[in-house]
């Protein structure tokens, strides 16, 4: 028989096992692979030019900005609210012709919210509620991103930080990395501009087809990603029909919304200013401090947008006037009482002065 | 095989009890509550109750997925402390442990047929809410095609096949507890002890899970996932978030099945 | 040391068992039980009589020391040994809810060395080698105390067995249920059965068995046959006369100290004296002696010597 000490050790031994395994999961699974050498220049010239893949995938976008802590979607609510987004994990399963069609279903605890585009045709269905609406938006953007939508798939948020790109970064080449099990190489996009929130972005490109695997957003001086979005699984290959383009409940239950409602709806109506350039531009939104924090497309299950906004931000006031000031390790947002909102990746006194600027007067 | 005839006996024994018996006739009863109310009170709003009940007016089945999602967080796991906790500080309480040992039983082998047994009445109580979800919600509301998270539709038969696997994976989770509670029911000789305090571990876990600030632990708790069976219910299926909530639970399972067993073949046996 | 293991019932050597507490409960214990014998294991509650039982069934791990069932190691070899045993420890202990049949039948079922087939015909046999045939259906919680032990009587005899171990067999039996049970001891062991009975009843081990060891304070302070045992302890003598102080004078002188006297009656340990010289001696000497009586030692003064306790019997 076995002494007793030798056998507690068995459960000693396996939980050592279970926990050195999670822990040590991650390293060994995002071992960096061994790729010819390129260029910054280059290896941005290959995303450019890279084609929209017919993939299927597991996209998964974490964001840790130094928000209070909202409370959690609840079982069956909408889970691409924007609670969900600010703060947390969400998951989205995406499917892409690489032409005319693409879904992305944004996968929540019992609930699933479903962006299926069809050329100009964009169906949305929200478990939820269990209701889909139709909307025709104009060919050109990019795949399934409706206004108001969050920029979910690392294509469309590379793609969005390679066009900020100017003469105010610096871009240079990271080491190469393996993201949803495929080898890539990294670029890392450096602001010059000392005054920005944000330390750098790595974005990770598909070694073989140059396609965007992951976007990783960095607050300045810091080792852990204050953003994040990318595959956590990826295979390349057209997806069955049913798949890409799945056989939603159509007929009279579909609410049609028009353009404009859309626009309406997501609080973009108001075309913003642009103060300051570069990575510490900051946006101008005049009479949106009534529509900010209201959920894209009033979804069930987000909070009140009024006491969203309380919970997140501090009462300031000013030269510029007086309102409420949101802080996170990426952003900024000032909301006035007099209307305007201003965003930017810059640290809280950058956007007072920029809210006392003659361009930004209500 | 000689095994087989233990369990059986074992398992029997689980459900002679009359306490157990009660404990799965609640459960049943919640089910039918739930459909009863809905065909009284007519369907839920949106965003009102628990997930899937806006959902039983259009299918009866749905009244299983709702029934499921209401008992998972208490029900069925105090159900599961109850018989779990049982199981090892029964048998020392009534000094019929001792018995069992001298027949001889190996330690080994009759802490796996309790673990099992527990398994299977964890089985048996979610099959049972799936069964009982499925045929109240047949005689009370319409039943046909079964539309998915994902808003596309499948039959009915298919609708069945997928309670099918949710049950599955709720009995899955639920051996987890059962882990748990055989574990605590080999450190103490007091049966009720054994149940609150298995009962109260789940409930602390959950607590765990709901605070934000501890976000970072709460992949690996091993409450943490047991919605996850909404996966079997997208089109097409999700296997990430169930392979992800199994082998969570799977690394509990053995953390606390080897516990377990380190106790319980070194403890001595004095009642 | 004592006589040859080879083929002992049961064996011990060095056997020891430390609670977490500190507390010994079974200090060096080399017991033997020779094959065939029926083992009186004596000794007063808290003497380690049961911890020892409990070492032997595998119940109880040992700090120290070594323990053989059949010639076979234990813990090491119980599953191919306790088959082969009997066992009640500790009074009976049964599922309240189930008849004591199912309950004979769910020990029967855990037994892997058993066919199921025949599980009804072996619990039926049992039952009725107990009397308890007419009550096998009824939930054991409504069996008396006497009901309950001829259950667990049942259980150690479920199959045919090399060993008994027998914890208090006769615990809450009536005279008649007593005596059915001593019935039963002899039949098993004219079988060849080799039993180890720990009772408090002292008149019950002159009765049936025909060797004894007596526990005190975790350790074994006597062991043998009944006869070797008793030999040990002295015969006492009662006289009683018409003149005690002579009679205590006489006996004295003789060497043998009187122990007492009360209204007429002289009571003392003979020890090494000759009871003719002493009676030759009293009736010289003009006691008056109208009875004189030797008495040989009987177990329970020996228990008491041994022991340095009394029985408290238990409820």
């Amino acid at each position: 028989m076995m002494r007793t000490a030798v056998r507690w050790t068995i459960p000693a031994a396996v939980a050592t096992a279970v926990i050195g395994g999670s822990l040590a999961w991650p390293s060994l699974a995002g071992a960096a692979p061994d790729l010819a050498p390129t260029t910054a220049a280059d290896l941005m010239a290959d995303v450019a030019g890279s084609q929209a893949q017919a993939l299927s995938g597991t996209v998964e976008q974490t964001t840790d900005i130094g928000l209070p802590q909202l409370p959690s979607g609840a079982a069956g609510q909408d889970p691409a609210s924007l609670t969900a987004l600010l703060g947390g994990t969400t998951t989205a399963r995406v499917w892409s012709d690489g032409a005319e069609r693409s879904r992305i279903a944004v996968l929540g605890s019992l609930a699933e919210t479903d962006v299926v585009r069809n050329g100009a045709d964009m169906w949305t269905w929200r478990s939820g509620t269990g209701t889909v609406t139709h909307a025709v938006v104009p060919s050109g953007r990019p795949a399934a991103a409706a206004p108001g939508q969050p920029q979910l798939t690392p294509a469309q948020a590379a793609d969005q930080a390679l066009a900020a790109v100017g003469p105010t970064t610096q871009v240079t080449l990271g080491s190469p990395a393996t993201v949803a099990g495929r080898q890539a190489r990294t670029l890392v996009l450096e602001p010059k501009d000392a005054a920005s929130l944000i330390g750098r972005v790595v974005i990770a490109v598909d070694a073989a087809t140059a396609m965007p695997l992951q976007v990783q957003v960095f607050s300045r001086g810091s080792a852990e990603p204050a953003v994040q979005t990318g595959f956590t699984s990826v295979s390349f290959g057209a997806p069955a029909a049913s798949e890409v383009a799945p056989a939603l409940p159509l007929g009279s239950a579909v609410e049609e919304v028009t353009p404009q409602a859309l626009q309406a709806q997501a609080g973009t109506v108001p075309q913003p200013t642009v103060v300051g350039s570069g990575w510490t531009s900051v946006a101008v939104l005049r009479a949106a401090g009534a529509q900010l924090g209201s959920a894209p497309s009033g979804a069930a299950g987000a909070a009140d947008p009024t006491a969203l906004l309380k919970a997140m931000s501090v009462p300031v006031s000013g030269a510029y006037g007086s309102g409420r000031l949101i802080t996170s390790s990426v952003f900024s947002a000032l909301v006035l009482d007099d209307g305007r909102v201003l965003v930017g990746a810059v640290p809280a006194p950058e956007l007072e002065r920029a809210a006392m600027d003659a361009a930004a007067q209500p | 095989m000689g095994d087989g005839r233990l369990l059986l006996s074992e398992f029997l024994l689980v459900l002679r009890r009359r306490r157990n018996q009660v404990l799965l006739g609640l459960l049943a009863l919640v089910t039918v509550l739930i459909g009863v109310a809905v065909d009284v009170s007519g369907p839920a709003r949106d965003g009102e109750g628990p997930a899937f009940l806006r959902s039983i007016t259009d299918n009866g089945l749905f009244l299983s997925f709702t029934a499921l999602v209401v008992s998972l967080p208490v029900f069925l796991p105090l159900v599961v402390s109850v018989v779990s906790g049982e199981s090892i500080a029964g048998e020392a309480s009534t000094g019929t442990l001792r018995y069992l040992l001298v027949v001889p039983v190996d330690r080994t082998r009759l802490l796996v047929v309790k673990l099992l047994s527990v398994v299977l009445f964890g089985l048996l109580a979610a099959v049972l809410v799936a069964v009982v979800g499925a045929v109240v919600g047949a005689v009370l509301f319409p039943i046909g095609e079964l539309r998915l998270l994902s808003g596309t539709t499948v039959s009915y038969g298919q609708g069945l096949l997928r309670l099918a696997g949710v049950a599955l994976y709720v009995a899955a989770v639920l051996a987890t507890v059962a882990a748990l509670g055989v574990f605590v029911s080999t450190l103490t000789e007091v049966p009720i002890a054994a149940m609150a305090a298995t009962a109260l571990a789940v409930v602390l876990v959950e607590v765990l899970d709901a605070v934000p600030q501890l976000s970072a632990l709460h992949p690996w708790l091993f409450t943490h996932d047991w919605l996850a069976f909404g996966d079997l219910l997208r089109d097409p299926v999700s296997v990430a978030g169930l392979g992800h909530g199994l082998l969570v639970q799977a690394c509990w399972d053995a953390v606390l099945v080897t516990l377990a067993w380190a106790r319980m073949t070194t403890r001595d046996v004095t009642s | 040391m004592g006589p040859s293991t080879e083929g002992a019932a049961v064996t011990t050597r060095g056997l020891t068992k430390r609670f977490r507490g500190g507390q010994v409960a079974v200090d060096r214990l080399d017991l033997d039980v020779p094959p065939g014998a029926v083992y009186g294991f004596l000794g007063p509650n808290g003497s380690g009589k049961t911890t020892t039982i409990r070492m032997l069934l595998g119940l109880v791990s040992p700090t120290a020391g070594t323990a053989r069932l059949l010639g076979q190691p234990v813990p090491a070899a119980s599953a191919s040994v306790l088959p082969r045993v009997g066992a009640l420890v500790e009074g009976p202990a049964f599922h309240p809810y189930l008849s004591g049949r199912a309950n004979l039948r769910r020990l029967d079922a855990a037994d892997r060395t058993t066919a199921p087939r025949t599980s009804a015909a072996r619990t039926a046999a049992a039952l009725e080698r107990v009397g308890l045939s007419a009550a096998a259906g009824k939930r054991y919680r409504v069996y008396s105390l006497g009901m309950r032990q001829r259950l667990g009587l049942a259980a150690a005899l479920l199959r045919p067995r090399d060993l008994l171990v027998l914890d208090e067999p006769t615990n809450g039996l009536d005279p008649q249920g007593t005596r059915e049970v001593r019935t039963l001891v002899r039949e098993v062991a004219a079988d060849g059965t080799t039993v180890l009975v720990s009772t408090h009843l002292l008149a019950e081990v002159e009765q049936i068995c025909s060797h004894v060891g007596v526990m005190s304070a975790g350790r074994l302070v006597a062991a043998g046959t009944l006869a070797e045992v008793t030999a040990g302890a002295t015969t006492r003598v009662r006289v009683e006369c018409r003149q005690p102080a002579v009679a205590v004078t006489v006996l004295t002188g003789l060497g043998v100290s009187p122990v007492r006297t009360e209204a007429g009656t002289v009571d003392a340990e003979l020890a090494t004296a000759d009871p003719e010289q002493v009676l030759a001696a009293l009736v010289a000497a003009g006691a008056g002696v109208r009875q004189f009586v030797l008495a040989r030692a009987r177990l329970e003064d020996l228990f008491v010597e041994l022991t340095g306790a009394g029985f408290d019997v238990r409820g």
